[in-house]
C-alpha cells in the first residue's frame, strides 16, 4: 500500500491521529478560556485571588500578561488576543488558564470574578449600517449607466433578501498543543488551514521571531475556511500559556465553545432592484449589501471583495451598480466559508432570475440560458476580466439533455395540478466561479523535494490536508511528472520551517498552487538527473523515459535501469538530490481602488438543477433528484472530485433549507451546539444524486490540466432552495419573499402569505 | 456487593476495581475512559452530547432470555459503570489481523471518507448494522447511520459503499460476552457515589434511601448536563440492567411495556398494535439513543417537547408507579402537573406502561414537527387517537407536545370531535378550536404563530392519512 492509501485506510480503523489523538508530553497542562457573558460591556474588574487558590492551577494569564501584541487581526490592528477594556461579543476570551487537570481549570474558572458594566449592544445590521459602523471602507462597483438601462426595461422589480450565515461545523474543533523546547523554540501541532499565520500570530503576540515558531500541520478535521484565521485563537492561547508555565499545553475547544468563539458565514441583508425585457434579459442590476461582519474585521473585506466579484454569476449584465457595506456587530468575527462571499452574492442574483421567470412567463432554465455570457459578445464581466474559457452554453445543453429536463417539467406541471397539498418545484443553478485569491500577492506556492539514496522521494509543501484530498493530489502529480512508482513516494506534514511564508489553502487554489511548485521542483531535479542518466547510460537526452521508477530509451525500452540504481549513482557523482521551488500564479491583477482587474487566473463553470417536492401542511420537503455536471477538466482524482462536489452541495443545501444562527436579545447564539443547529444528516440527500464531470473544456489552465474544485460546488445547493421557491409558487402564485435558509417554517410563512 | 466491573474490549477481558483505581470511576463517560485513560483516540469527540455520532461504538450484551444483542451506541453518553457484563467493540477492534474489515473496505473504495473524523463513527454504525446481518438498502442504512454527522462528504459515497455490501451474507458474527456476575455495583467516592442494583426491590430500597440521586439508563440526559454544566461530582443510581424494568408482557386487554424498554424495542412492539408508530418513532433522535434510552427517562425529564408523552396520550396510556412497599396506577394525563414537574413522588419511580390494545375501529395519527428528519428535538408533535365507528369519530384521545408548558391533551378538540362525521369539513372546523385551545411561545425551534399554524394543518393531513388509511390507498 502506498501512503496515500495508508493515509485513507488509518481513517477506517481509527488509527489517524488527529490533535487531540496526539500522544502528549506527561507534563502537558489543560488550557482553558475565561468567556465573555456578555455582547458588549467595559471590564470594570477581574479578580483571580481565589481562583489562584485552586489546587492544580498554574497559570491565569490576562491581556497585561501578553509579552508582545495583544494584537491578531488578519488584515487590519483590531482584534485583541484577550479582551482589555472593554468585551465585545459573547464568548469573547478575557483569561486564559493553565492547570494540571480540566477540573482544576473549571473550577478556578468558576471562581474567578469579572465585573462588566453591561452597554447596549450592536445586534442589528441595519443600525449597524445607519451608524456607520464600518471596520474599512465599503466597496463599491459601477459599471454600464444602470438608470438609462432601468429606463429601458419592461419591467423593473425590487426587493429585499435576508441571507442566513453559516457555522462550518467541522467535525474536529479548533484545537493546538504548543511545547516549549530548552533552547528558546517553540513547536506547535495546530488543527489549522494556515500554519503560517498561526505562527506569525504566536511571534507577535510573545515577541519572538518567527524563525523560532515551529507550526506543524498532519491532518485536520474538515476547515472549509473555518480554520484559516479562526485557528489562530487556539494556537496563540496555548503558545502564551505554555511559555508562561514553560510546559506544554494542550488547548482544544469544546463543540459549545468552538461555536460561540468563533466566526462564522456573514450574515448578508440585500436589497436589489433589476429591470429586463419581456424576453427575459437583464439590463440593469442594481443593489445594497450589507454584511454583518461581527466585531471586527478578520477577512471581511476579502470576502466582500469576492461577493463584488460574483454580482454577475453566470450571466452578462450590461449595467451593475453595488454598494457593499461592513457592518460590525457584537458577534464573533465572521469568516471565510467556502465560497468566500461569492455564495451570498450568487443568492441574489439567482433568485433575481427566478423573479425575471415569475413576471415573463418564461420557463426558469430558458431565462436563465437568455442571460448567460456569451462566446464572443457579451463576455466581459462588470469589473473588466474577459471571459474567455466560456462553456457555460455548453454545459446548459448537456444539462438540459442528461437530465431529461422538458418532460420532467411536463410531469412536474401534471403532479402539481392533481396534488392539492403537495407540491413539486425544479431549478437550475449555474455557477462561473473565480479561481485565484483576489489578494494577489497570496497567490505564491513552494515545494522541497528530497530524493534518498534508494530513490525514494519525500515531498514538502505549504498545503494543509483536511479532507479535500490535496496529498493524494500532490503525491499523484510527483508520481506522473517524475515517472516514480507512488510506493516511493512520501508527503511530509505541513511545516513552517520546512515551506516557510506559505498562503493559507484556501480559495480552492490548493493543488494549483503547491501542485505547480511541486511540479516545477521536479522539473529541476529531472532535469540535472537527466543529463546525469543520458551520460551514465549512453542514452540521448531526447530519447530518455522515466516511468514507474525506471528510465530507459525510448529506441531500446526493454533494456530498463531501475531508479534506485540511478540515483545511488548521482549520489555518489555528487549531483544535488535535493529541489527547492517556487510557483506564482501568472497574469492577474486587481486595482481595488475602481473595482477593475483580472483578478482570476480561470473560472471553473458547472451547472446543476434540482427537483423538490414540498408539503404544504408541514413545510417539510424532499430532494427528488440532483443533476450536476462540473468541468473539473482532466480531473486528477475523479473520486476525490466528486466527494468535493457531493459534499460541497450537501453543505450548502444545509445553509438554505435547514442552519440557522438564531440570537437571543442579548446577542447569545442560541443555537451553539448540534443539538439546535442543525446541518443535513444522512437522511436528507436528494433521493438520485447523478453527477458528471465534463471534460471537453478546451481551457486547460490548472495544474495538469485539471481545475480547481474546493468551493465552485457549493453554489449548486441553491437550485434547491429556488426549487422549492418554485413550488410556492406553484402553491400560491402571490407568496411572499423566501428568505434564505427556506427552513419549514420560512416556506409557509411564504406560501400562506395571502391565505390566513 | 462489588466496586469492580468485568468486560470484554475489542476481544479481550478486562477488569476495573473502582477502589483500586483513583483515576477511574464509574460515572466517567466511555469516551472519556476510551480517550484518556486507555490512550483509545479511535474514538472521537465531536460534540459531547450524543447530537454528532463520532464517537459511536458497538456495545453486545444479554437481552431477557440471554441471548446475545448488538447494538450501536454513543460512547459519549453511557457511563463505565454500564459496560459491566458486556463486550464493547471500539474502531480500533474491527480490522482483523491487519486486513481490514468489508464495511472498512468498501468504504474506502468508494472514499467514504474526507477528513475522517466522523468516520470511526460512521464505520461502527455501519459495522453494527453488518453485524447483526440487515441488508444494506437506502433505507436501512439511513436508518443505522441516523446519528452521525459528515460535514465533508454529503453521505452520497458512505451510501454507495454501504449499497455495495448488499449482497454480503454469511453466519453472524458471534461476539463472546463475559461470564454474568449480577452482583450490585456500589461505589463511592467524596461526593460522589454509583450504584447499580440489580433487581427492582434493590432499587426501590435505595431509591427510598437515596431520593436525591439521579436515576440513569442511556444516561442521555445525566451526561449531557454533565457535560453542559461541567459537573465533575454525580450521584447516580444506574438503573440499565434491571431485568424487571425490561419486561414486556399482555395483561388482560394491555400491553404492559417495562419502563425501561429500549424506545428502539418500543418501536417495534408498539408497530403491532399500530403501524404508524414504526415513522414516528424512527425520528426520535437517532439509533445510538434509541438503543439505550427509555419511555421512562423521556417522560420523567417532563419536558414540554418530548415526543413520548404526546404518543402515550393518544394511546391512553397508564403507568405504573411504584416505590418500596406499594404501588399505583395513574393514567398518563394526570402525570405533568407543570413545567418540568411531574407527580412522582419522593422515592417512587415508573415501573410500566399500560397500553390498551386497541379494537380493531381505532386509528391513530402520529407526527412529528422538526427543523431536520433525523436526530432533532420538535418544535411541535401532535397524537391523536380514536375509533371510527361507521364514519363516526368516538372515544378521541389527543396529546400535543411543545404547545404548552407540558405535553397535555386537548380536551376541547376531543370534545369537539366527539361524535362527528370523519369529514374534511370536520377537521376544517377544528382548525379554530386548535387556536382557542393553545397559547404558544416562541423560541428557537419555532414562533409561537408557526407553532399554531402547523397544529391546524396537522388538523387536515390527519384526515388525510387517515382517510387514505381508510381507502387503501394510502397518501
Amino acid at each position: 500500500m502506498d501512503q496515500a492509501t495508508k493515509r485513507i485506510a488509518a481513517h477506517f480503523t481509527g488509527q489517524t491521529r488527529f490533535v487531540d489523538d496526539i500522544d502528549k508530553p506527561a507534563n502537558t497542562l489543560f488550557g482553558y478560556i475565561v468567556k465573555s457573558e456578555i455582547a458588549y460591556g467595559k471590564i470594570e474588574s477581574i479578580n483571580i485571588k481565589q481562583a489562584k487558590t485552586v489546587e492544580g492551577v498554574c497559570a491565569i494569564l490576562s491581556w497585561r500578561d501578553i509579552p508582545g501584541k495583544n494584537s491578531m487581526g488578519a488584515v487590519f490592528d483590531d482584534e485583541p488576543v484577550l479582551a482589555e477594556d472593554y468585551v465585545e461579543f459573547i464568548g469573547q476570551a478575557v483569561l486564559l488558564i493553565a492547570a494540571e487537570s480540566k477540573k482544576a481549570a473549571v473550577e478556578a474558572a468558576s471562581r474567578v470574578e469579572i465585573v462588566i458594566k453591561e452597554m447596549n449592544p450592536l445586534l442589528d445590521i441595519e443600525e449597524s449600517f445607519a451608524k456607520k459602523r464600518f471596520p474599512f471602507d465599503p466597496l463599491h462597483i459601477v459599471s454600464g449607466d444602470v438608470n438609462s438601462g432601468f429606463k429601458n426595461s419592461d419591467f423593473v422589480i425590487e426587493g429585499e433578501l435576508n441571507i442566513g450565515g453559516q457555522e462550518h461545523f467541522y467535525l474536529e474543533t479548533n484545537g493546538a498543543i504548543s511545547i516549549p523546547k530548552a533552547d528558546g523554540t517553540l513547536l506547535v501541532y495546530s488543527s489549522t488551514q494556515n500554519p503560517s499565520e498561526n505562527q506569525l500570530i504566536i511571534s507577535h503576540a510573545l515577541n519572538i521571531e518567527s524563525s523560532k515558531i515551529e507550526v506543524v500541520t498532519d491532518v485536520i478535521g474538515g476547515g472549509f475556511g473555518g480554520k484559516e484565521t479562526q485557528s489562530n485563537w487556539c494556537a496563540v492561547w496555548s503558545s502564551l500559556l505554555a511559555v508562561n508555565c514553560n510546559r506544554p499545553v494542550s488547548m482544544v475547544l469544546d463543540r459549545r465553545e468552538d461555536m460561540l468563539i468563533t466566526g462564522k458565514r456573514h450574515p448578508v441583508k440585500v436589497n436589489y432592484k433589476a429591470g429586463f425585457n419581456k424576453n427575459g434579459r437583464i439590463n440593469s442590476y442594481s443593489s445594497r449589501f450589507l454584511f454583518d461582519v461581527g466585531f471586527s474585521a478578520d477577512l471581511s473585506r476579502s470576502i466582500i471583495e469576492r461577493a463584488l466579484l460574483h454580482l454577475d454569476n453566470s450571466y452578462y449584465i450590461p449595467a451593475v451598480k453595488s454598494d457593499l457595506y461592513p457592518c460590525q456587530t457584537n458577534r464573533s468575527s465572521n469568516t471565510a466559508f467556502r465560497g468566500f462571499g461569492a455564495p451570498q452574492a450568487i443568492a441574489v442574483i439567482e433568485y433575481i432570475m427566478d423573479e425575471i421567470s415569475g413576471k415573463t412567463g418564461i420557463d426558469q432554465a430558458e431565462v436563465r440560458r437568455r442571460n448567460l455570457y456569451g462566446k464572443r459578445v457579451r463576455n466581459r464581466a462588470p469589473y473588466g476580466q474577459m471571459i474567455k474559457d466560456n462553456i457555460l452554453g455548453d454545459l446548459y445543453s448537456e444539462l438540459m439533455d442528461s437530465s431529461d429536463y422538458r418532460e420532467r417539467v411536463k410531469q412536474i406541471k401534471e403532479f402539481n395540478s392533481r396534488s392539492q397539498w403537495k407540491k413539486r418545484g425544479i431549478s437550475v443553478v449555474p455557477v462561473k466561479f473565480g479561481i485565484s485569491f483576489t489578494t494577489t500577492f497570496l497567490n505564491q506556492g513552494a515545494a522541497l523535494v528530497n530524493l534518498y539514496k534508494d530513490g525514494s522521494l519525500a515531498l514538502h509543501q505549504g498545503g494543509v490536508e483536511m479532507g479535500q484530498g490535496l496529498y493524494d493530489k500532490i503525491i499523484e502529480i510527483a508520481s506522473r511528472e517524475f515517472g516514480i512508482v507512488k510506493e516511493a513516494v512520501r508527503i511530509c506534514s505541513t511545516n513552517t520551517m520546512v515551506i516557510p511564508n506559505t498562503s493559507a489553502t484556501a480559495a480552492s487554489t490548493g493543488s494549483d498552487i503547491n501542485g505547480h511548485a511541486i511540479k516545477l521542483a521536479i522539473d529541476s531535479l529531472k532535469e540535472r538527473l537527466t543529463a546525469f542518466a543520458s551520460n551514465l547510460y549512453g542514452i540521448d537526452i531526447a530519447d530518455l523515459v522515466w516511468e514507474n521508477s525506471t528510465v530507459y530509451s525510448r529506441k531500446k525500452a526493454d533494456v530498463r535501469h531501475p531508479l534506485p540504481e540511478l540515483i545511488q549513482k548521482a549520489y555518489l557523482a555528487r549531483v544535488s538530490l535535493s529541489e527547492q521551488a517556487y510557483y506564482k500564479t501568472p497574469g492577474i491583477h486587481f486595482d481595488r481602488e475602481i473595482s477593475r482587474g483580472e483578478p482570476f487566473y480561470y473560472y471553473v463553470c458547472g451547472i446543476s438543477m434540482s427537483e423538490v417536492e414540498v408539503d404544504f401542511l408541514t413545510g417539510s420537503h424532499t430532494v427528488q433528484r440532483t443533476d450536476i455536471v462540473h468541468d473539473a477538466g482532466e480531473s486528477i482524482d475523479p473520486l476525490i472530485d466528486k466527494g468535493q462536489i457531493e459534499g460541497a452541495f450537501i453543505q450548502c443545501l444545509g445553509w438554505t433549507t435547514m442552519e440557522e444562527l438564531i440570537y437571543n436579545d442579548k446577542g447569545l447564539l442560541l443555537t451553539a451546539g448540534p443539538d439546535s443547529y442543525k446541518i443535513p444528516g444522512i437522511a436528507d440527500i436528494p433521493k438520485e444524486f447523478r453527477i458528471s464531470l465534463y471534460k471537453y473544456n478546451p481551457f486547460k489552465d490548472g495544474i495538469l490540466k485539471s481545475r480547481a474544485v474546493g468551493e465552485p460546488p457549493f453554489i449548486y445547493g441553491l437550485s434547491v432552495w429556488l426549487a422549492i421557491k418554485q413550488a410556492i409558487c406553484s402553491f400560491n402564485s402571490g407568496h411572499l419573499p423566501l428568505d434564505l435558509p427556506a427552513t419549514k417554517e420560512r416556506i409557509l410563512n411564504s406560501a400562506y402569505s395571502y391565505e390566513e | 456487593m462489588k466496586s469492580s466491573i468485568k468486560f470484554i474490549l475489542n476481544g479481550i477481558p478486562k477488569e476495573v476495581d473502582f477502589k483500586t483505581s483513583a483515576h477511574l470511576s464509574p460515572h466517567m463517560t466511555v469516551l472519556q475512559y476510551l480517550r484518556d485513560v486507555l490512550k483509545l483516540t479511535g474514538t472521537k469527540e465531536g460534540c459531547g452530547i450524543g447530537d454528532c455520532g463520532a464517537c459511536t461504538v458497538t456495545l453486545a450484551e444479554r437481552d431477557l432470555e440471554g441471548k446475545t444483542v448488538i447494538n450501536s451506541v454513543n460512547s459519549c453518553l453511557i457511563l463505565l459503570g454500564m459496560l459491566d457484563n458486556k463486550h464493547l467493540i471500539t474502531v480500533e477492534g474491527v480490522a482483523k489481523n491487519g486486513e481490514l474489515h468489508p464495511v472498512q473496505k468498501s468504504l474506502q473504495e468508494s472514499r467514504g471518507s474526507q477528513c475522517g473524523f466522523c468516520t470511526p463513527g460512521v464505520v461502527m454504525s455501519a459495522y453494527t448494522h453488518y453485524i447483526n446481518k440487515r441488508s444494506f438498502t437506502r433505507e436501512s442504512i439511513e436508518s443505522s447511520l441516523s446519528g452521525n454527522l459528515c460535514r465533508c462528504t454529503g453521505y452520497e459515497s458512505i451510501t454507495k459503499a454501504l449499497i455495495s455490501l448488499k449482497s454480503t451474507s454469511g453466519k453472524k458474527e458471534s461476539v463472546e460476552l463475559p461470564e454474568l456476575n449480577c452482583d450490585e455495583l456500589v461505589f463511592t467516592r467524596g461526593e460522589s457515589s454509583y450504584i447499580k442494583p440489580c433487581d427492582l426491590n434493590s432499587l426501590l430500597k435505595y431509591r427510598e434511601e437515596f431520593p436525591e440521586y439521579e436515576m440513569v439508563s442511556g444516561a442521555s440526559d445525566v451526561s449531557v448536563k454533565h457535560k453542559n454544566e461541567q459537573l465533575f461530582d454525580a450521584k447516580i443510581i444506574d438503573i440499565s440492567d434491571i431485568s424487571d424494568l425490561k419486561r414486556v408482557a399482555y395483561e388482560a386487554n394491555n400491553l404492559v411495556i417495562g419502563s425501561n424498554v429500549s424506545i428502539e424495542s418500543v418501536k417495534d412492539i408498539l408497530c403491532n398494535l399500530y403501524s404508524g408508530v414504526k415513522e414516528y418513532l424512527c425520528a426520535f433522535a437517532s439509533l445510538q439513543i434509541r438503543n439505550k434510552a427509555s419511555m421512562a427517562g423521556s417522560v420523567a425529564g417532563a419536558s414540554a417537547v418530548g415526543d413520548i408523552m404526546p404518543m402515550l396520550l393518544a394511546m391512553g396510556a397508564q403507568m405504573k408507579l411504584s416505590s418500596a412497599g406499594s404501588s399505583r396506577i395513574v393514567n398518563c394525563r394526570e402525570f405533568n402537573s407543570s413545567y418540568r414537574k411531574h407527580i412522582l413522588k419522593e422515592g417512587e419511580i415508573i415501573e410500566s406502561f399500560i397500553i390498551p390494545v386497541p379494537s380493531a375501529l381505532r386509528v391513530l395519527f402520529l407526527h412529528k414537527q422538526s427543523r431536520r428528519k433525523d436526530m432533532d428535538i420538535s418544535s411541535m408533535t401532535f397524537c391523536i387517537g380514536f375509533e371510527l365507528d361507521k364514519g363516526i369519530i368516538k372515544n378521541v384521545l389527543t396529546g400535543y407536545g411543545g404547545m404548552a408548558p407540558i405535553p397535555r391533551p386537548s380536551q376541547m378538540l376531543e370534545k369537539f370531535l366527539e361524535g362527528r362525521a370523519f369529514t374534511e369539513d370536520t377537521f376544517i372546523q377544528a382548525k379554530d378550536v386548535i387556536a382557542k385551545d393553545f397559547r404558544t411561545i416562541s423560541d428557537m425551534r419555532g414562533s409561537a404563530g408557526y407553532r399554531i399554524m402547523v397544529a391546524k394543518n396537522l388538523l387536515i393531513k390527519c384526515f388525510n392519512d387517515l382517510k387514505g388509511e381508510e381507502d387503501g390507498s394510502g397518501n
